[in-house]
């Protein structure tokens, strides 16, 4: 992994993701809106190695947090996913747009529990959001993710992405 | 082992990280897409026509001017008893930008402690209260909407042509509404009534408009009270300058 392209390519989702240009495409007054980067935690964590794969995970939540509003929560949230799915890696097959939806889906609900858990946990101010809210946001995020995965893939060639070989 | 002691350090000293990251991108962040409205509307404004926007801000204007004047008559009433001992230092409106909006009913923007902005203060667009800071850092702050379900606030209901008020307090109900719980049946609250922010001391000096009251219901779990909605006259995603009251002067605040 060319670790410095990274950086960059996971710094430019980070600026879109918390700009207000996702308000272009947010959808009704739930506010329900992709989060990039937990598509960009699926991709890097299936197609990684494992050392690597752990890496991107916490440094992509290190960057959910640090574009929120807590420090920590999603460092944690997105980690613990992150390794899990990447552990799941060999099971799984993302080549087909609707594993790849699956996949996302899942993820962002775990991770979005998660945060608010762990937000709750650390700041004692309890949001309680309308509930469809997560699976929602989840369901956009999944959506966006299985179509803009083949852009992280082109990506991937750019980061020097050391595969890991299947099983 | 990172990610645990960021998670354990205290948000008062974390939340300066995120501060950090807004100062340094936020001509990035900030920037938006705004569809032209000829796009979205056939209609075109002519002299008997003005936009839901417009609408809304003359509404709100109209609304807060006749609060003045009850005021203004209350203080009339005192002054020809007797003679105020200290003039009123009035309220300062320091101008902000919104750097975002954030999940959850909060605002992120771009004034802060050095501007004088202190957690507390009320927050107005249009002149109408939007939502008071709840979090300051040195150059922005948050602001947590009314909207916002986790925020409370004293209220007063009034209707049009009549003085008296009636004092409670308000919910966000998280999507786009107000809810005034805990209001007794016996008091006689209609569709229409305008709820206006209880001035007190330190934040606000005259009562200004939240919102209006648009759905009046016997509460189905109790009975005995009121289920209100309130409707703000505000387009919280088109928000993109907000007013802080300050009531005390930058130098005070430094």
């Amino acid at each position: 992994m060319k670790w410095l392209n990274f950086i960059i390519t996971i710094m430019a989702v980070t600026l879109i993701n918390a700009g207000s240009v996702m308000g272009f495409i947010t959808i009704s007054n739930l506010e329900i809106r992709p989060d990039l980067l937990i598509a960009a935690l699926a991709f890097f964590a299936y197609i990684s190695d494992r050392r690597d794969a752990i890496i991107t995970s916490f440094m992509t939540g290190f960057m959910a947090d640090i574009s929120g509003s807590t420090m920590g929560p999603a460092m944690i949230a997105f980690g613990i996913v992150g390794v899990c799915f990447s552990a799941l890696r060999d099971v799984l097959l993302m080549e087909r747009r609707r594993n790849r939806f699956g996949a996302i889906f899942l993820m962002a609900m775990a991770v979005m529990l998660i945060i608010d858990l762990l937000t709750a946990l650390k700041t004692g101010q309890h949001i309680t959001r309308p509930y469809l809210v997560i699976p929602l946001c989840s369901f956009y995020t999944a959506l966006v993710g299985a179509f803009i995965w083949p852009t992280f893939d082109f990506m991937a060639v750019v980061l020097g992405v050391k595969k890991r070989n299947p099983r | 082992m990172v990610s645990a002691a960021v998670l354990i350090l205290p948000h008062q000293i974390t939340s300066n990280l995120n501060s950090f990251f807004v100062e340094l991108f936020s001509p990035i962040i900030s920037l938006r897409i705004d569809i032209p409205k000829d796009l979205i509307s056939s209609k075109t404004p002519g002299s008997d026509w003005v936009s839901r926007q417009e609408y809304n801000r003359l509404w709100t204007a109209y609304k807060n001017i006749y609060a003045d004047l009850l005021e203004e008559h209350e203080r009339l009433e005192k002054m020809s008893q007797y003679r105020s001992y200290l003039p009123k230092s009035g309220a300062g409106l320091v101008a902000a930008k919104v750097i975002r909006k954030e999940p959850g009913q909060f605002l992120l923007i771009s004034r802060g402690a050095l501007d004088g902005v202190r957690v507390g203060q009320y927050v107005m667009s249009d002149g109408a209260v939007v939502g008071t800071i709840s979090e300051v850092s040195t150059a922005n702050a948050r602001v947590t909407l009314v909207i916002n379900n986790s925020h409370s606030l004293e209220v007063r209901i009034l209707r049009e042509g009549n003085n008296d008020y009636l004092r409670a307090n308000i919910k966000g109900d998280a999507v786009r509404a107000c809810k005034i719980p805990l209001v007794s049946r016996e008091f006689d609250v209609k569709p229409g009534d305008v709820v206006f922010a209880s001035p007190n001391t330190r934040f606000l000096d005259t009562p200004r408009i939240i919102g209006e009251i648009t759905h009046v219901a016997p509460d189905q779990d109790n009975p005995l009270l009121w289920d209100i909605t309130i409707r703000p006259p505000i387009e919280y995603d088109r928000l993109q300058e907000v007013a802080v009251v300050v009531m005390e002067t930058v130098m005070e605040a430094k």
